[in-house]
Formats: C-alpha cells, sequence, structure tokens
C-alpha cells in the first residue's frame, strides 16, 4: 500500500539504473544556463505588452510550465505503452516519475495561471474560460493516478491497472487540447499558431523560457528516476542481508 | 553584484504595473523548486544513511585492522 513496498517490489537491474542517470548533470547544466538566459531576454530584451504591460512577464512562465506539464503527462502515457510492450518495470517507474513530476509542474501552472488572471482580468480563476476549466479537468485525472495506484496491494495489478490508467488520460490530453482550440475561447490568449503574432525578441523569449523548461522538467526526471532507482536497489540489497 | 543589484532595482516592479503580481508568480516557481529539491536531498540522506548501515552490516570482523 505504501510507496516504499510498491518500490522494494520491482527488480531494477544495474543497466538500467545507470541508464538513468546517463546524461543528468548534462542536462542540469544546460537547465540551468537556458533558465539564466531566459530570465535575462524576457526582464532586460523582451519588449513590454502594449495591453498588459509588466503582467505578461508571467506568460513566459506560466505557459512553459504548462505545456512541459501537458507534455510529460503524454510522455507518461506512451512509457505506460512501452512497460504494457515488454513488462519491463523500468519503463513503469519511468512513466510514473514523469507523472507525478508533471503534476508538480501543473502545480504550479495553475498557481502562477491564477496570478496572471488575478492580473490581468481581476478575477483568480474564471469558470466560464475552457482553457483554464479544461487544464483543471486533466490535472484532476491525474492527480488520482496516485491514490488509484496505490490503493492496489498486487505489485503486478498495480502497474498494469496504472499504466492501463496513464495511456487513457494521455490519451485525453490532445483530444482535449483540439477541443478547446475548437471551442470559442472568451477571454483566454492563444499563443501557438493564433492570429496575434508576437514580436521577435517575445518568440524568442518565450521558445527559450520553453526549451529551459524542457531541460529542466529532464533534469528533475531523471534525478528522480536515479534517487528511486538507486533507493530501490539500496532496499534489495538489504532484504537480500536479511534473508 | 553590486551592478546586478542596481538592474534588479530598476526593474518596473511597482505594484501599479502588475509587478508584484509577476514577482509573486516568479517567486511560487522558484519555491515550489526550492521544495522539490529540499524534499529529494532528504531523500538522498536517507540513502546515505542506509548505505551506511549496510556497510556496517556488511563489514568482516577484522575489516578495521
Amino acid at each position: 500500500m505504501t510507496q516504499s513496498r510498491f518500490f522494494s517490489s520491482r527488480s531494477a537491474t544495474r543497466s538500467s539504473a545507470d541508464s538513468f542517470s546517463r546524461g543528468l548533470v548534462g542536462y542540469a547544466f544546460a537547465a540551468a544556463a537556458t533558465l539564466t538566459l531566459a530570465g535575462l531576454l524576457v526582464f532586460f530584451w523582451a519588449p513590454q505588452d502594449a495591453d498588459q504591460g509588466m503582467r505578461q512577464k508571467i506568460f513566459y512562465l506560466h505557459v512553459p510550465l504548462s505545456i512541459a506539464a501537458l507534455c510529460g503527462f503524454i510522455a507518461g502515457g506512451v512509457m505506460a505503452i512501452q512497460y504494457l510492450r515488454t513488462r519491463d518495470s523500468s519503463w513503469d517507474l519511468r512513466s510514473y516519475v514523469a507523472i507525478h513530476l508533471s503534476l508538480i509542474f501543473g502545480v504550479a501552472a495553475l498557481i502562477t495561471g491564477a496570478i496572471w488572471a488575478k492580473t490581468a482580468w481581476g478575477v483568480w480563476w474564471e469558470w466560464k474560460e475552457p482553457t483554464l476549466v479544461s487544464f483543471l479537468i486533466v490535472f484532476l485525472l491525474y492527480a488520482v493516478y496516485q491514490p488509484m495506484r496505490f490503493a492496489i496491494d498486487d505489485p503486478e495489478r498495480q502497474a498494469r491497472s496504472a499504466a492501463v490508467y496513464a495511456i487513457i488520460c494521455g490519451a485525453f490530453v490532445p483530444l482535449n487540447f483540439m477541443a478547446v482550440r475548437l471551442a470559442t475561447s472568451l477571454v483566454h490568449p492563444r499563443v501557438l499558431g493564433g492570429a496575434g503574432e508576437m514580436p521577435a525578441e517575445m518568440r524568442v523569449s518565450f521558445y527559450t523560457s520553453l526549451i529551459g523548461m524542457g531541460l529542466l522538467w529532464m533534469a528533475l526526471w531523471k534525478f528522480e528516476l536515479t534517487a528511486k532507482s538507486v533507493s530501490m536497489r539500496l532496499g534489495k540489497l538489504r532484504a537480500e542481508l536479511i534473508s | 553584484m553590486t551592478a546586478a543589484i542596481a538592474t534588479l532595482a530598476a526593474l518596473p516592479i511597482a505594484a501599479d504595473t502588475g509587478g508584484g503580481y509577476v514577482a509573486a508568480a516568479y517567486a511560487v516557481f522558484v519555491a515550489l523548486l526550492l521544495v522539490y529539491i529540499g524534499i529529494m536531498a532528504a531523500k538522498l540522506v536517507r540513502l546515505q544513511r542506509g548505505l551506511g548501515d549496510l556497510q556496517e552490516r556488511t563489514r568482516k570482523p577484522g575489516d578495521d585492522a
């Protein structure tokens, strides 16, 4: 029922544990450098928005966070497919960590979005706005993932059910995105492919922030995977020693 | 360092421009990141302790000599 029981029940091979940490330092430094550059571009190079002024700077944080979270959810679904295909428990772990990390990014996206909504629209939340509500629905779907997962005792069944759930939710994310795109938005701005094109400085700053956020997601994903796999190996060694 | 502080002070983050909200949004992100890193650091300390414990158990008598 607990996380430690779940992790100690899986056999992590040395090769998979080593592959988790491969590139971790590179991703961490690349994320730090890109996010620093993005901060400099956002605050010292990108022009202020004609309508929102300084408030619009939240966009460079909120949108990359939301995109990283949604892509992470989809990646979790793809890794779950890999688990069902191969029955390799390292894919289950990858999927679990991807969804866990995307939930944290989702929390940050929701909070920064609420702050932006308050300063731009005067309200913390707008229930009539499809983009906000759809993101909340996706977030709540994934918030159920962990309680559902750890409610199942049998490790094999737990991994299988979690994979099926992750695949269904992962497929829901792009469908939901398209449905929202087709709907008429009330107030939420369109960032990618919208009618209102951003100036080049804004676009470059935005894409730098997006790349930085993606690299940060990758670095944290590898970091958590490495920590969890080492923890599992340690637990296994301890069990062997005791037995 | 002084130049960096002077540059930061020149940023238009007054309340009337919405700068307070911008600072709050970025602070939330940094705070969440720090909490996450703190939790992971605590986990690594636990792992280190577990590893030390395992080393103690596996140490053969006479290894210290």
